[in-house]
């Protein structure tokens, strides 16, 4: 029995062994690509001159405020009469100096003095500087309500975008996936192959046809075509529609249900989760769309969110506390959505690999 | 009987739900135009930045809304940043134009050359003799002219401003030099900017003394000063590579040199901060050449700073034949020269509201509104208690209203300001030209070129040569424009029958086909096509129409605002020859991007799913970490990482890690990123594996298809991981490995979004990253389809970029068979 103890036991030490390493690479990879997303949010609640810094300021610090004489006031370090003290900045001269009251150590208590810039340090402690999110959203247009112009046309987009693209896509794929009609598979090639067609090509004149139709500055554009169905997702639904079985259809036939019938009491519950991924997948599109407004919409009462983040960065990219803060406000809801929907997100990236 | 009842309601049902989401959504919404303009009459302003700081400016529009009632004014101020050109040029051409547009002067010949914006003269002249009419005579030459194109006055000039040179006293005291006697010529000036400069370990600054083209100088002032001009006066021929333009970049350059080059300069620069840790105000910059405006900010920020204002220093034999009375081609003139620009107000082609467009215009430019407007301000001013600096009006009645009542208190202020009032006779302002844009374009790449000499390996006169020769054909293309045929209505006609009738043809053999069924067959049939009906008119509409529109466009000049001329092959012509150097960037740019960031990518989200393969617990925490960063909306991704990867390290945090490990571990400098011609495109590729998590998911699909047993009898053999990973793992996923290199292909070709805002585009920026180096397709085709409006050029990109999409898919697809493994096929 010895002999096979021991072999269990170096195999448990070497399974021991291989799921720390794996733990080991499987932490240091998340932190890699968590990283970027603390930077994001410790940048966004840092005061601007702790932007600068080498090596890199990791937790947000404000000075400490004191109270003097009933006024608030800062707590620095500097120099008195050769002694290092704590004192708190009362006053800050137009000309930089600064004034300051002793407070440490107690011998010197009350003492007032002057000193250069430079020759006072600011006293830090942690406290995150919220400042920056409602200043973000301050500094947006007046008209724009504190940004929230932007959030209702991006919720707008995205509703009739979704909307327009479950009940085209599902609708068109039902039909080429359950339906026989002539013409039907070497239209469905079409359709494969328009996938493979660059945007560029049709950009142009997409954009004379709703030129045309006075579509240009409004949101039309972006979410009329939705209503087409798009290649893509009437293929990813098509695959679904396949793996139906028959059965159910020809007992529905037999029971006297229309084609609409069919499609919309049998094959649509059926379906759910596919619609679901769709419905996700969708929204993450319209949310993040950015080519589109930059073509259509010139009025910034018009634009979504995507666009306007980058308007956003374009006058603020000195002050990245401003950004820092705006960038997260915007990717939140997305993030927010994904992790109260992973199972269906995860399931629909995996649809679009199916084989076909 | 029955069948007949059922295939009725079939075809009612499916035709309600086709007329439902289908083309009945697109007719409703095109019949709902918007309404006739409500009262009061709503005046849409675009170019003016309403903040908190813009106190006067509000003062100014409320006056004029109180004593116009009926006027109500809409100021867009484009989302808190700059005018897009073509955010207005799409408002124009798409027929929902502003009604006042607030406009950088020197783009007014570009808008005006193409009839985007509307000539004035008839209210310019019917106004002369009222109080309130606008007058050239009150404006300074270099403002009115600016604004006027082939004779006839298309914007009137507003606010303007003039450069000269800032100095940090205390700075030249601490190098020893004499603060009063700050650099007056060229040479001077680069040895002022050697002494002031003061280098950091690690190769980075300190200080800079001098950077050319920091502050507001560029290659126009320099090219001036030394006598240069970038347009002959006809306006016909650019001349931008004469030899005093090319001598003033070669300075540019020998400065940018003397401190060690542009890319450690530039790297350096990236970190420069806006307002109160503006360079400037903080030290980081001795010296620079700036406009006006700055004064405003040193008030604010840093009342403490001792600076002072000189004109520019200029060529060292200008200030010897002008001053010192030596004979030379400077003899007569004036030493000393600035360079004004500043905005003006135009009024858009198809505005609404012309006549009260007009009335806003000659209010926002009197001087009772700047005096308004002025007195809100300082007001303001004073409660933050800043001093009061009041800005340069284009109009001399304007600056002599507001100077006699406004002037700063404080000698500091007052003595700097009247410095640049005093220099805006000898202002002078850039060519009025409609290739403006272009020409600045071109000014700025080729600046970008000649300092970038170690990569470019181009000398200052082959960089200009180059810019000069795309200005000029350019120039020539428009000047030819009308030796082009109109396009004929024959060819659109006779192509249009043509798929007409095959469409025809095709629905009646269908129809056909239908017919001879049996009924239940024939009913299937005609709910197939009426479900299908979205996505084919989809495709009709907006998929094969527009390819055949596109093909034609590709073989037209057409600015959508002119009626399209048939020039044959030229665009095709002119994209391979003229303008090779964009195509072959581009190509180049983007086969970089495809090449290594396909592969990177693949192997990353591969090596992440058989990490996560591995039976180990806690695995979906780990699946949502790797994940996440995938689901980041682009923009938000690309502002995310233009930070992170900061050129410089006390900015970006992978700098910061590199300074700390790399730099003394090997000795390798930090790489400048986004702002380092090679160091780009690795940034944009280091930014897309952070996404590589979004590919994993397939992967981990793939891995889990993979049976067991082959592995289990790989073990048998005695095979180590390695051996079962290229001889297991690698066929079995070879059909993932073929979908993400051609999905990847397809995508990585068609790379837009990121570039766009990595790159600035937003902002008016000239060259797509140093260099041109993140310059991709879609932003060359974009640019000239949205910016410049030639849609005729840029379709023939777009097929130029489809073709070599369409080869390079069909490369892979041929090439599948011999690597790609399909379990299926086998059995």
């Amino acid at each position: 029995m010895r002999p096979l103890t021991a072999q269990m036991r170096r195999r448990a030490v070497r399974e021991f062994r291989r799921n720390a390493v794996l733990h080991l690479l499987l932490v240091a990879g998340s932190l890699v690509f968590l990283v970027p997303f603390a930077w994001l949010v410790v940048t966004s609640l840092k005061e601007d001159e702790d932007m600068s810094q080498f090596p890199p300021v990791w937790v947000p610090r404000q000075q400490v405020k004191v109270l003097i004489d009933g006024k608030e006031a800062g707590l620095a370090e500097a120099t008195y009469a050769g002694t290092k003290v704590k004192a708190a900045v009362i006053q800050e001269r137009d000309t930089g100096e600064r004034i300051l009251k002793v407070l440490e150590p107690a011998e010197l208590k009350g003492k007032v003095f002057e000193a250069p810039r430079s020759a006072v340090t600011k006293i830090k402690q942690f406290a995150p500087v919220w400042k920056n999110y409602p200043d973000a959203l301050a500094f947006l247009p007046p008209e724009t309500n504190n940004g929230l112009v932007y959030v209702m046309n991006t919720l707008v987009l995205c509703a009739l975008t979704i909307v327009g693209t479950l009940l085209s896509s599902s609708l068109v794929a039902f039909s080429f996936a359950r339906l026989k009609w002539p013409g039907r598979d070497p239209l469905f090639m079409v359709l494969l192959a328009t996938m493979m067609l660059p945007g560029a090509v049709t950009m142009m004149p997409v954009f004379l046809i709703f030129r045309a139709l006075g579509w240009i500055d409004t949101l039309k554009p972006l979410w009329a075509p939705a209503f087409l169905g798009s290649a893509f997702n009437v293929f990813l639904l098509r695959q679904f529609f396949l793996t139906i079985p028959n059965d159910l259809e020809d007992a529905a036939k037999i029971d006297g249900c229309s084609y609409f019938g069919i499609y919309w009491r049998i094959m649509l519950p059926l379906i759910k989760p596919a619609m679901a991924a769709l419905t996700i997948m969708t929204f993450m599109g319209s949310w993040n769309n950015f080519m589109g407004p930059l073509i259509y919409i010139s009025s910034p009462l018009k634009m979504p969110l995507a666009y306007a983040l980058q308007l956003f960065q374009t006058a603020h990219g000195g002050e990245p506390g401003l950004l820092m803060a705006a960038s997260t406000m915007m990717m939140l809801p997305v993030l927010l959505l994904f992790f109260m929907t992973q199972r269906y997100f995860i399931q629909g990236v995996t649809l679009t690999g199916i084989k076909g | 009987m029955l069948v007949a009842r059922y295939t009725r309601r079939t075809r009612l049902r499916a035709a309600l739900t086709a007329a439902l989401i289908g083309p009945a959504v697109l007719a409703a919404l095109g019949g709902c135009r918007r309404s006739a303009a409500p009262e009061p009459v709503n005046l849409v302003v675009w170019g003016l930045q309403y903040g908190a700081e813009s106190k006067g400016l509000e003062a100014r529009v409320k006056t004029f809304e109180a004593r116009n009632k009926g006027i109500k004014v809409t100021v867009l101020s484009m989302g808190a940043g700059q005018m897009n050109p073509q955010k207005l040029m799409t408002a124009i051409v798409g027929r929902v134009p502003p009604d006042v547009i607030h406009q950088d002067r020197f783009t007014i010949g570009d808008w005006a050359s193409r009839d985007t914006f509307g000539s004035l003269d008839d209210l310019i002249a019917r106004d002369q003799k009222q109080s309130d009419g606008i007058r050239e005579s009150d404006y300074y030459h270099a403002c009115w002219a600016e604004a006027v194109y082939n004779g006839k006055v298309y914007a009137v000039p507003s606010g303007t401003d003039d450069r000269a040179l800032y100095y940090n006293r205390s700075l030249l005291r601490d190098a020893g030099l004499d603060p009063d006697k700050p650099p007056r010529t060229w040479s001077e000036l680069r040895e002022f900017a050697k002494k002031l400069t003061k280098e950091a370990p690690g190769g980075s600054f300190d200080r800079i003394g001098f950077i050319p083209n920091y502050g507001n100088s560029f290659l126009y002032l320099y090219s001036w000063q030394n006598g240069g001009e970038f347009m002959s006066p006809d306006g016909r021929k650019c001349t931008m590579n004469n030899p005093e333009s090319v001598a003033s970049l070669d300075f540019m350059v020998s400065v940018y040199d003397a401190l060690g080059g542009v890319t450690r300069i530039d790297s350096y620069a990236s970190g420069f901060q806006a307002q109160e840790l503006d360079p400037f105000l903080t030290g980081k910059v001795a010296m620079k050449v700036d406009g006006n405006w700055v004064l405003e900010s040193i008030g604010r920020y840093r009342p403490d700073l001792d600076f002072a204002v000189a004109p520019a220093p200029v060529p060292d034999d200008r200030l010897a034949q002008t001053e010192g009375g030596k004979p030379g081609r400077f003899a007569g003139q004036d030493p000393f020269l600035t360079w004004s620009g500043g905005f003006s107000y135009a009024i858009p082609r198809g505005a609404a509201h012309r006549e009260e467009a007009w009335r806003f215009i000659k209010w926002m430019c009197s001087p009772e509104a700047a005096l308004i407007d002025s007195a809100a301000q300082k007001q303001y001013c004073l409660s933050k208690s800043r001093p009061y600096i009041p800005t340069i009006s284009a109009n001399k009645r304007v600056n002599e209203a507001v100077m006699a009542a406004f002037a700063p208190s404080s000698e500091r202020y007052r003595k700097p300001l009247k410095l640049f009032m005093d220099m805006m006779p000898y202002a002078k302002f850039r060519p009025v030209t409609f290739v403006g844009q272009r020409l600045w374009d071109e000014h700025v790449r080729a600046f970008d070129q000649a300092t970038h000499h170690k990569e470019t390996k181009l000398t200052a006169q082959a960089a200009m040569d180059e810019a000069t020769r795309v200005v000029q054909s350019e120039l020539d293309r428009s000047h030819s424009r009308d030796r082009f045929p109109l396009l004929g209505t024959t060819a659109p006609i006779v192509v249009g029958s043509l798929i007409v009738l095959a469409l025809l043809g095709a629905v009646f053999v269908g129809v056909r086909r239908v017919r001879g069924m049996g009924r239940v067959v024939r009913s299937e049939a005609w709910a197939g096509y009426l479900f299908a009906a979205p996505w084919i008119l989809g495709f009709l509409a907006l998929t094969a129409g527009p390819i055949v529109a596109s093909m034609f466009l590709s073989f037209c000049d057409y600015d959508v605002l002119h009626a399209p001329r048939y020039v044959g092959f030229q665009n095709y012509i002119d994209l391979f020859t003229t303008d090779s150097y964009y195509l072959k960037t581009s190509l180049y740019n983007v086969g970089y991007l495809a090449l290594i960031g396909i592969p990177l990518g693949m192997a990353t989200g591969l090596a992440i799913a058989m990490l996560l393969n591995s039976k180990v617990g806690g695995m979906s925490i780990y699946r949502t970490c790797f994940y996440l960063p995938s689901i980041v909306p682009v923009v938000a991704s690309a502002v995310l990482w233009a930070w992170v990867l900061n050129g410089d390290p006390n900015r970006g945090l992978l700098n910061a890690a590199w300074k700390a490990t790399l730099t003394p571990w090997f000795g390798w400098t930090p790489p400048g990123w986004f702002g380092a011609a090679e160091w780009a495109k690795p940034g944009l590729i280091v930014q897309g594996l952070w996404g590589a998590g979004g590919g994993m998911i397939l992967w981990l699909a793939g891995l889990q298809g993979i049976p067991q047993h082959l592995y289990e009898a790989a073990d048998l053999d005695g095979a180590g991981p390695l051996v079962k990973f290229r001889h297991v793992t690698l066929p079995m996923l070879s059909p993932y490995v073929f979908f993400n290199l051609i999905m990847g292909t397809i995508g990585a070709l068609q790379e837009f979004d990121r570039v766009y805002v990595l790159s600035g585009q937003g902002a008016g920026g000239s060259s797509v990253g140093p260099v041109d180096s993140l310059l991709v397709p879609v932003m060359y085709l974009f640019n000239n389809a949205f910016k410049y409006f030639k849609m005729g050029y840029a379709s023939a990109l777009a097929w130029v970029l489809f073709t070599i999409i369409l080869a390079l898919t069909l490369v892979q697809l041929k090439s599948a068979p011999r690597w790609v493994h399909y379990e299926a096929e086998k059995k």
